[in-house]
């Protein structure tokens, strides 16, 4: 009961770090927090460190296909560099034939 | 001791498979909301701007206050496995009482949320608010808001049925230290709903703030 109490003052901590952060000049990395705090949940409310190999096997499995389909998925876009167009090639509406 | 099936060598076995069959049911759950994650990831590198004006416009006050109650539930839920491991049926029912009560106070504010957020002309269609400059990708970020939360919800709402049976369980005492796999299932499904929702939370609410 007290590591949950624990547990629980620890989240409270970092949700309020998450949103002043978020507000200041390092707002991107406040996910990072959001990060931290899923951390404390799956290891003191759903007790990750403790449990048989197989469920060890089916976590971690999830977590490598989550990184997979996120990272291989996005990578493209994010690596992507965008070139200034001309006025016309912008609004190709009203660009003149 | 209760019956154990043949293929079991004995209770704890059966125990740590049903555990273990639930972790593969989560990580199809990862995927499932993995999507989302991506979509969300793919369409703000492509209109930055446009999810930034749409992320200003989503209520903070009402997501954080759901952030705190969540992770909150999700402690007193937590506490309820020990409970009914050593057969405290009292302690046990009670606590999931006070889960499913938070559980329903999160789920009243968002659907508050969503009255506002609709009257404020956030869904996206002829009668969308955010136009003008830079506000191209707005409607994604709220056709994802509305998508993500609402599936969030759902699995709230199932949660909230599971949360009701094994407080009934509870109540008729049948919780004991070699009857609580059940429970110990269900805490794994609340503490997964309050994961999703702490991805959830700084892609709708922060995003858009960052200084």
């Amino acid at each position: 009961m007290m590591r949950i109490a624990l547990a629980w003052i620890v989240l409270l901590l970092l949700f309020l770090a998450e949103l002043l952060m978020a507000r200041g000049r390092i707002g991107p990395y406040a996910p990072l927090v959001g990060l931290a705090m899923i951390a404390v949940v799956v290891t003191c409310f759903m007790r990750l460190q403790k449990g048989s190999p197989l469920m060890h096997v089916f976590a971690l499995a999830g977590l490598f296909w989550l990184c997979l389909l996120v990272g291989l998925g996005s990578v493209d876009f994010l690596t992507r560099t965008d070139h200034a167009v001309g006025q016309e090639l912008a609004q190709p509406g009203q660009a003149q034939p | 001791m209760s019956e154990v099936t043949f293929q079991y060598e004995n209770e704890t076995h059966r125990a740590d498979t049903a555990v273990a069959g639930f972790w593969l049911f989560l990580a199809s759950e990862m995927l499932f909301f993995g999507g989302l994650f991506l979509v969300w990831t793919v369409y703000r590198q492509i209109h930055n701007s446009g999810f930034n004006q749409a992320s200003q416009h989503a209520n903070l006050l009402i997501g954080s206050i759901n952030t705190v109650i969540l992770f909150t539930s999700s402690a007193v839920f937590a506490a309820a496995l020990p409970a009914g491991r050593r057969g405290a049926n009292r302690t046990a029912f009670w606590l999931c009482v006070v889960t499913w009560l938070l559980g329903l106070a999160f789920l009243l504010l968002k659907l508050w949320e969503w009255k506002t957020d609709l009257g404020e002309g956030l869904f996206p269609g002829p009668d969308f608010s955010i136009t003008g400059p830079g506000s191209a990708g707005a409607p994604l970020f709220w056709a994802f808001y509305f998508v993500a939360t609402g599936l969030h919800g759902i699995h709230l709402l199932v949660g909230l049925g599971l949360v009701a049976w094994i407080a009934l369980m509870a109540y008729r005492k049948q919780l004991s230290a070699s009857n609580a796999t059940s429970l110990e299932v269900v805490s794994l499904y609340w503490a997964f709903v309050d994961v999703i929702w702490l991805m959830l939370y700084p892609m709708i609410y922060l995003s858009g703030h960052v200084g």
